[in-house]
Parts: structure tokens; sequence; C-alpha cells
């Protein structure tokens, strides 16, 4: 259903989605062979056909609040099929890129995740912070800059209930955020995208988390396997690094404050279970990020139109990764300058990616969750069988 | 006899011939049977050897008649073709006989026997043909000056004919002019182009074989191909010449958009048609009709009374293109007004797919597909339109500035409907009876033309139109064809298409009626049987004046005099024998065609008698398309049925009843005919043909009956060159027919 049967054209719409890599939009013209080669789209709502047509009339609102720009999971094989080389996989990106804009509370956030010349400045603030705690842990002692030349503790430069609090406070808010954002994503679904023939809100969350759980549409994508693994890999060790540091506050933070014997002494050695998790999902993180850079590098047509917001998450992501594995290095090979500088970035890094994730890349975490959970509700997402 | 025929026969045992059948055999019966003064073998006829063995017996035995019994009259044309006066009759042992039936076997044998036996007897009957060759005028006549008659008429001049061009306008250029861009022309095919009228109109009129006449119409054509008469009419009234073909150019009419109200035409000044919005171009830039000021959105809609049942049925070709252009054209002038184009298929044929693609980058221009269900007026001057059946999956609203109504092309050889308001409708009324009386009087048919060559024809004054109004042409096996001989159509006036496409059909065209003359100056027909020297002749004395001949010859070729007598115009006669077909008579003939020859044909076999049990069916098979499939089938070397008889006829029209009736008395079993489709997707070479041979076969069956004779006997059966493989098929059903029918009682009588 449109928001209004009577076709406005919203230009400025139509230029943002070319900007944001979906340049070859207008070049689309309806043949439909992009939803017949898709093995995502479903048997009765079949996308991207409609979603094209839609974005070239520039119906910004329906389309952007179209879950099936979720439910694609950019295998390109409808870009690399199309005969006229509109690439409908890119579109859908740029859709999707566009969400996290018009979705973003504030909407100030959006645009400047989405710029470029923004950067330096919003890495800046988690930089600040980081200074902030560390002066803040020297309490104005000259001589405490010294101890860097010393032993590397990292807990004793960033205090672990200092830098866990205001995490904590920035990650909260973030979600409150986020949450906004989300309701008023729901909503547009829920208006203009209406449907009943689904399971239900408690069976399509079910059905959700088994799938992102199994990826199991990353491996109905055929042609491009790479990504699979990238994504799977990714996935487990966030997961596995996001448990890692929880244990970690809650035995060196919560259990200690607690009073508890049970508790740990930051840093937390190997072999000891807590660092095994965060040594095996940064591994993970790093090989799968690899993989997914290689991918993007190498330009592939399957690979489609790579963006400033693909690049950035990315990288930092990987780079996340990569500075947590090598502050547990360097550490251990006591380069303190380096131990720390790294350690900083990491630091940097982290909560950039936290506290910027719905306005970034990573807000697909929560846009696509949500978006799966609803098309499901609905029974709009139910996948064609494949035939015998 | 009217004269003396010296028949020799060679019999060619290549090509599988003498594997299959007792050469030995053949030419014994040749020389016996036939008493032919000459008949002989060769293993390869066509070859030097062989031409020079026939070449020498002409020469010495002085022989006027040439029986090659080999392969396919098809084959081999120019080889077999040997000096006035000898005649060259093609016997086809090879695709009728040896390559579909059973080798060596006493059917085969006996089927190449009577084969060459038809071909003798043909030969004998065959008199000298007589070409008629005249001086005749070599002008073409180009009519309309828009840039199909531009282009024709220098095509024709420059193959060297003098050339009279006649135009209605004060100016030459047609439509053209009225355009200020054209769809592009060279690679990228990005940007719109210049017509490059102007120039065309200076090369024509200074071109010295041109002659052109301006605001003038013709007031008649009388005469024949070669020798037309010509008067003019309007700003060169009493203006009289000699022309030789006719190139109709006459071009085309927008679709009359009063029509369109349920598009919203009249609803709103603001609907226009394609055609306004081209004159708005042309006169100070596309303004909004109610108030002048610039549009903020206009809308196109394609196919507006296109592919329409109630409209026009076809597709006009052009108006995509023209709605993408006048695209180009608001976009360009007014950077932020947006573009709706709104389609039911966008048809950009060809390279154009380019100037389509160029179109959609521009991101002020929305496409989409969708059935038009309603146009509203709305207040502030704009234009409501709603689709259904749309892209997005449910009905929606486009509003706009403008609305501009994408209609097609109408042939200037279309009638217009008569006015439905009630005086004139009551003249229609009144004319059509007076029609009818003339129709009850004299059985004519009298046209009502679109009055543009005003031909001093017997059946009408304009080209006859078939399908929406174009004059009939086979557009895709016989393009710039009509139903009058040496009279050619030629761009919009024959279908629709843009410029490009009417100067590559003004060319075509053009040689057509070029070769025309070339043709009839050397006395021959033109397409399809294209050399053909013979002529049918008349033997007036025994006319009946019942006109049948004048009535179903396709091509207008005779013209009758008051008491009804036909009037030949040789020049305008494609050979087809529809006439002869038609004569109750049988006084139309061709001195190697005709009742007599195909009589003595079929009736120089022997019958084989009942208990031999070896039926005999005759089988007129037309030469256009029924025939090269039988050669497309032997070729596969699939199986005929041995007891048929195959006699080749131009043109299941020129098929005389008389022949049933004499095959039946000499005791064939059946007679099966086999022609060309008929109908509204026709594929008869002369049009109506095969739909007389079955009007015929009416009376046919009729004096079946009267001779208590099965009806399965005679029957008409309809074949595509493309049916080659249901050539043993429909032979084999008319076989079981017969056997069902039990022999032939009158046989042996």
């Amino acid at each position: 259903m449109l928001k209004a049967n009577i076709l406005n054209p919203d230009l400025e719409f139509i230029r943002s989605v070319k900007k944001a890599g979906g340049d070859s939009l207008s070049k689309c013209y309806q043949c439909a062979t992009c939803s017949v080669v898709c093995t995502l789209a479903p048997k009765d709502n079949p996308f991207p056909r409609k979603q094209m047509v839609m974005t070239q009339w520039g119906l910004k609102e329906d389309v952007l609040a179209d879950p099936a720009i979720w439910l694609c999971h950019q295998c390109n094989q409808c870009s690399t099929e199309c005969p006229r080389g509109a690439r409908p996989g890119d579109v859908l990106a740029a859709l999707r890129a566009l969400s996290f804009q018009h979705f973003a509370v504030p909407s100030f956030m959006g645009k400047a995740l989405a710029n470029r010349a923004a950067l330096p400045l919003l890495l800046l603030v988690p930089a600040l912070v980081m200074l902030g705690i560390l002066l803040g842990a020297s309490s104005g002692d000259i001589g405490y800059v010294f101890h860097f030349f010393g032993e590397v503790d990292y807990a004793r430069a960033f205090p672990h209930v200092a830098l866990d609090v205001i995490f904590v406070i920035g990650v909260l808010l973030m979600l409150g955020m986020s949450s906004i954002g989300l309701y008023r994503f729901w909503n547009s679904m829920k208006a203009l995208h209406p449907g009943s023939g689904g399971p239900g809100f408690i069976s399509a969350t079910i059905a959700t988390i088994f799938e992102i759980g199994t990826h199991d549409k990353f491996a109905k994508c055929e042609s491009d396997k790479k990504r699979y693994y990238g994504h799977l890999l990714i996935f487990y060790g966030f997961i596995s690094a996001l448990i890692a540091t929880a244990l970690n506050f809650l035995f060196v933070v919560i259990i200690k404050f607690l009073g508890s014997p049970w508790y740990l002494t930051s840093p937390i050695e190997f072999p000891n279970p807590v660092k095994l998790f965060g040594i095996a999902g940064g591994i993970a993180m790093i090989i799968g990020g690899w993989l997914l850079i290689q991918r993007r590098i190498s330009g592939d047509d399957e690979v489609g139109e790579s963006t400033y917001q693909d690049w950035v998450f990315l990288i930092v992501l990987t780079s996340v990764a990569v500075t947590g594995m090598l502050a547990w290095i360097l550490r251990i090979l006591h380069l303190p300058i380096l131990a720390y500088a790294d350690y900083f970035a990491h630091l940097v890094l982290v909560f950039y990616l936290l506290w910027y994730l719905p306005y970034t890349k990573f807000g697909h975490v929560f846009y696509r969750t949500l978006a799966l959970i609803y098309a499901k509700s609905i029974g709009t997402d139910t996948p064609r069988q494949k035939s015998a | 006899m009217a004269i003396e025929t010296k028949v020799g026969a060679y019999i060619c045992t290549g090509c599988d011939i003498g594997v299959a059948i007792d050469i030995e055999a053949l030419q014994k019966h040749g020389e016996g049977e036939l008493k032919l003064p000459v008949c002989k073998t060769h293993e390869h006829l066509c070859n030097a050897d062989g031409i020079k063995m026939i070449k020498d017996d002409i020469a010495a035995e002085g022989l006027n008649r040439v029986v090659i019994a080999g392969c396919s009259g098809r084959v081999k044309m120019e080889e077999f073709l040997f000096a006035d006066p000898v005649i060259t009759e093609r016997v086809c042992l090879r695709e009728h006989v040896a390559w579909v039936m059973e080798p060596n076997d006493e059917d085969t044998q006996m089927a190449a026997e009577d084969y060459l036996t038809m071909g003798v007897a043909k030969m004998r009957n065959t008199e000298d043909l007589e070409p008629l060759i005249e001086d005749i005028c070599k002008t073409v006549l180009v009519v309309g000056g828009g840039v199909s008659g531009l282009n024709s008429a220098l095509a024709a001049a420059g193959a060297g004919n003098d050339v009279v061009l006649v135009e209605k306008e004060e100016k030459l250029g047609g439509w053209a002019t009225k355009f200020k861009k054209v769809f592009p022309k060279v690679a990228p095919y990005k940007e719109l182009a210049d017509s490059g009228v102007e120039e065309l109109i200076s090369q024509v009129e200074g071109n010295a074989k041109i002659k052109v006449f301006k605001g003038s119409t013709i007031k008649k054509i009388e005469g024949e191909p070669g020798k037309f008469d010509m008067e003019l009419d309007g700003a060169s009234a009493g203006e009289k010449m000699k022309i030789g073909s006719v190139i109709q150019a006459s071009g085309w009419k927008p679709y009359d958009p009063e029509n369109l109200g349920h598009l919203g035409y009249g609803k709103s000044k603001n609907v226009v048609t394609n055609v306004q919005v081209e004159e708005m171009v042309s006169n100070g830039g596309i303004k909004r009709p109610s108030d002048g000021q610039i549009p903020q959105s206009v809308a196109f809609i394609q196919c507006a009374g296109s592919r329409d049942q109630d409209h026009l049925p076809y597709c006009s070709a052009v108006c995509c293109r023209v709605s993408l252009k006048q695209s180009m054209y608001i976009r360009e002038a007014y950077p932020d007004t947006k573009v709706y184009i709104l389609y039911k298929d966008l048809r950009s044929p060809g390279q154009y797919e380019m100037f389509y693609k160029n179109v959609q980058e521009d991101e002020g221009v929305f496409l989409t597909k969708g059935e038009v269900i309603r146009v509203d007026a709305k207040d502030g001057d704009t234009v409501e339109i709603e689709l259904e059946d749309t892209l997005f999956g449910e009905n929606v609203i486009v509003q706009a500035d403008m609305l501009v109504l994408a209609s097609g092309m109408v042939p200037t050889t279309l009638v217009d409907q008569p006015e439905e308001d009630e005086e004139a409708a009551a003249e229609v009324e009144a004319e059509e009876k007076k029609e009818g009386e003339e129709e009850a009087d004299t059985g004519a048919t009298a046209e009502v033309g679109a009055k543009i060559l005003n031909l001093a024809y017997r059946k009408g004054t304009d080209l006859p139109t078939l399908k929406y109004g174009f004059p009939d042409s086979h557009y895709i096996c016989f393009p710039y064809e009509t139903l009058r001989t040496a009279i050619y159509a030629a761009g919009a006036v024959r279908a629709p298409m843009d410029l490009s496409t009417a100067e590559n059909d003004a060319y075509g065209a053009a040689l057509k009626a070029v070769q025309a003359l070339e043709l009839i100056g050397q006395g021959k027909a033109v397409h399809p049987r294209a050399g053909d020297t013979s002529n049918p002749d008349f033997f007036m004395q025994r006319c009946t004046q019942c006109k049948r001949c004048t009535e179903e010859c396709p091509f207008g070729t005779l013209d009758e005099d008051e008491k009804g007598t036909p009037e030949t115009h040789p020049n305008r006669c494609r050979r087809c024998g529809i006439c002869m077909g038609a004569c109750p008579e049988r006084i139309v003939s061709f001195k190697n065609y005709s009742v007599h020859i195909i009589g003595e044909m079929l009736k120089s076999l022997e019958i084989p008698d009942e208990e031999d049990e070896k039926p005999r069916v005759l089988v007129f098979m037309c030469e256009n398309d029924a025939i090269p499939s039988l050669d497309i089938a032997a070729a596969h070397h699939l199986k005929i049925n041995p007891f048929v008889r195959i006699i080749p006829v131009r043109c299941l029209g020129s098929m005389n009843v008389v022949w049933i009736a004499d095959a039946l008395s000499t005791g064939y079993d059946g007679v099966l005919l086999i022609g060309c489709k008929h109908g509204d997707d026709y594929q008869c070479h002369y049009i109506t043909g095969s739909e007389l041979a079955n009007t015929r076969m009416e009376n046919v069956q009729e004096k079946l009956k009267q001779l208590v004779l099965e009806e399965e006997r005679v029957q008409i059966v309809e074949l595509a060159l493309n049916e080659w493989q249901k050539v043993p098929r429909v032979i084999e059903d008319f076989m079981e027919d017969i056997d069902t029918a039990g022999p032939n009682p009158y046989k042996g009588f």
C-alpha cells in the first residue's frame, strides 16, 4: 500500500539514492529479471523489481519503510544478471544506508555519520573522552606519565570503572535513541506495508533469531561464498569478543565490588576461559574482516559498489579486532609506548563503533533484525521452494 | 494445332534419378509410346556437356520444344533457357519421383513415365509466346512530397527515369517541416537530430529530371502501366502528361483526437496531442494552454487510441519515441518540470534503445507502465490520471499541469468515417441505397476511395485497402506491392513508420517502380511471375459478358465496355490466370497455360483399371508455396504416395473447374487442390486466388452431387511454405479418403 496513491516524486531522495551508491537506478526498465533470479525473493512478494520503480519515482517513505529492502542480503545476483546494468543490489544497499539517516534520532547524527568530512570530529569525541579518563586517572600527577615507560598496565591508565561507566552510559543512550528510530521504522512498516498472514510476533522473532544464528539467508546467496564465511566469522567473533568483555566487566568490576572471592584482577591471563573467548573472537573477526576487505578490494561485479559507509564500518570493525589482539601481544612483548597507543586506539574505535551504532552500517543489526521479524510476522518472507 | 511442335525429351540420370528409375525403360517409353523424335539421357544434363548436347539437337533436328526430365523447375532455370522460339518444360523426376518414392518399384516407374507423358503433352499443346513489346513511357509519378516522396523521386531520378512529383500543399517537405527535431540519427543515438528536409527539398527542386507540381492534385489517371494518361487538378489544373509507373507516398494523418474523450481530450484545454506539442514547439515553446504558463509537470499517455480495438488496433511504431523526444524538449527548456510517461509497453526498436536509455538517465523523466482508467480535469487546471494494473501493484494517480496524448498515425488512404449527425447519416443511408441499387444492376462494388490517385479503373479510383485502411501489400513478403500493378506504396501510407524508415522505404518503392517499367518495356510480367512473357488471350466472340473475369481479377486489370465485354490491359496483368479459372466459357487462355493444355495433360495418362488396385489421384499444386514446400519435403526424402500425379498451377485461382470434371470423367479417383492460406492472414501471392478457389469448390461439390460422387473425391487444402513436413501427411490423408470412397465408378467409361 502506497502512502499516497497520488505519485509525487521526491527528486531530492532520488539524488540521494544515486549518491549513496545507487547511481545505476534510472537504468531499470522493469523487466523483473532481478526478482526472478533472486534466491531470497518471497514467492508472493518478490523484490527488488517493485522497490526499483518506487525508488525511481522517488517514493521515499514507501520504499524506506519496505521490509523487503532488508530481506536482501546483497549477493548481487540481480545486479550481475540485470540486462540493463541497473544493479538493483546496489540500489537496495543505498536504500539501507539511507534508512540509517532517515530513521535516525537525532537526525543530525544520521547525516554526520554518512559524511566523510565529519569523520575526524566523530573520532575526536571518543578520543577526548579517553584522554579525559587518562587525565582523571593521573589526578594531575605529572610523575604518573613516567609510569608509561614501565610495566604495561592498561587498567592503571584507563581504570575499568571509569571506562565501563562511561561506556555503559553511552551504550544506554545509544540504545534509547535506537529504540525511538526503530519504533518509527516499525510503525512505518506497519502503516505502509501491512499484512496479516504470518505466525505472529513471537514465532517470527524465534524464526529470525534462528535464521540469523545459522546465517541461513547468506548461505542461500550462492554467487558469493566468501561473504557468507566472512560475515559468519565476524558475527560469531564479535559475539565472542562481546561475551569476553562482558565477563571481564562482571568478574573484574562487579564481582569485586560485591566482595565475592570469585573476582579476577586485570589483566586476565591466558588460558582463562574469558581470555580464550576474547582471543577466539578477535581471531575470527580478523579473518572474517580480512575476507570481506579483500572481497571489496577485488571490485568484482557481484561485490557491487563499495561506499564510504561500507568501508568505514568494515575497517573500524576489523581494526577493533586487530588493535584488541595487538594490545594483548604488545603487553606480553613489553613494548609500553606502542601498547598504550594501540590500546588508546582500540578504545576510541570501540566507542566509535558502539556509540554511533544506529547511524552507521552497524545499525543493520537492529534494522535488519526488526525488518525480518516484521516480514515474518506478516508472512511476507516465505522463500519460494527451489524447483526440484 | 495452330503450329507445328517438335518435341525432344532429355532425361537426366544424375542426383539419384538413375538409381531410383529404370532409365532405359523410360527412354523406351519416350521413343515408343510418346513417339518422340529425340529422347536422350545424360548423367548430368545441367553441365556444359549436357547443355551442348541439347543445343546441338535443337540446331540439327529443329526442335522447338524441349522437355527436361530431371530436377525441379525451381533450380537450374538459367541453364535450361534456350533461344526463341524454343520453349522448355521441366518434368520434375527428382523431387516428384526419385527422391520421394520407393526406388526401382513398379509404381515409381509408372509415375516417372506418367510425368514424362504429361510434360510432352504440355509441350505438344504449347503455342509460341508472343511477348507484347512496346515503346513505353518510363516516367515515374510520385504522389506526395514528404520525406518518402522526395526520396522516392530522387531514387527514381537517380536510376535515370524522369520523375513527376505531385504535392497537394504549397510547400514540399510534408510532416518533416513541422518537426523541430527528429530522432537521433547517428551513434551513440543520444542527441536529437535535424530532419535535413530542407536540403532534401532543394535537391529535388534542383534535379533536372524531376518535375514538381505543388499545390496540385491528380484529377485522373487513365490507361495502364507504361502508358498512363494523367491529368492534374488544383494549381496545375489542365496539365496532362504520360506516366509509366506510380509511387504513392501520400503519407499519414494523425488519429482524430476527438475520439479520445475517454483519455480526457476535450475535458480540459490542457489535454493535447503529440502533434499539437510539435506545433507548440515551433510556435514559441510548450506552454500550458489554459494560462500560457510553463507547466511544472507534463504527463504523456502512450498508445492513446492505439493498440485498442475500439480505435486503432495497431501500433503506430513512432509514438513512444515521439514522447521520448518531446520529453527532451521539455526538460531542456524547463529543467524544473517533471515529465511522466505512462505506457503500455515502451517500444523503441533497434538502436533507438540507446535513445530510450539516454532519456531514462534524466532523473526528471518518470516512466511507468499501467492502463489508464480515468482522466479528469481538476481545479487549478491540473489533469489527473488514474492507472490500474501498474508496476506499483496498486492503482496510482498522476497529476500534471499538462497531459499529452501520444496518439497514432492513420494512412491517408483511409476514408474518414461519416459524421454521426442525423443529416449526414441520412445522406449516407441514401447513398448506400443508391449504391446497393447499382450493385443489383451491375454487380459492381464501386469503392468509395480516398480520391488520391483517381484511377479510371473499373474496380475503383484508388488503391484497395484491406486491414486498417492501409493499401494492401503483404508487408513481410512483398513490401511496397499493392493490388494495382506498377503502383507502389511508400512510407507512412503503407505502414506507420518514422522518417528514417520512410527514407529506406522510398528507395525500395522507387526501385520497384523503375524495375516494373523495365520489365513492362520488355513485355514481361512483374512480381510475382517476374519475367513471364505470356499474356492472357480472350476469345471475345464467345464472351457472354458475365463479368466474372473483371470482377475476380485482384489487380483490376480488366475494365469493360457498355455491353460488359472485358477490355484488357496487358500491362496491368500479373499473369496469375485467375480470369482463366473464372471464365465459365473458357475463353481465356495463355499460350503456355490454358484450360486446353492442362486438360490434355491430365487426359494423356493411362488410368489403371479397377482390377489393378492402383488408384490415380490428380493433385493441382500452387507453384508459389505448395510446390516449393514439396521440393523441401523431397530434399528431406520424405515419402510421397506413388499414386498421385502432380500438376503445378500458377495459382489455385487459375484452376478452372472443368479440369475437375475432366479428371473425374477420365477415371481419376480424386482431385486434391493444395494452395496458399487465405483469409485475414492470407499468403496467396495473388491475394484472393486461393479464396476464390474455395468459393468455386462449392460449385464443384454441387456438381459431384449431381454425378452421385462422394464429396471427399475433391478436396482443397491450405499449405504454407514452412509446413513442408505436412506434405506427405496431407496427401496420405486424402488417399485414405479415396480408399474409403473406393474406385471412381466412371473409370473406364
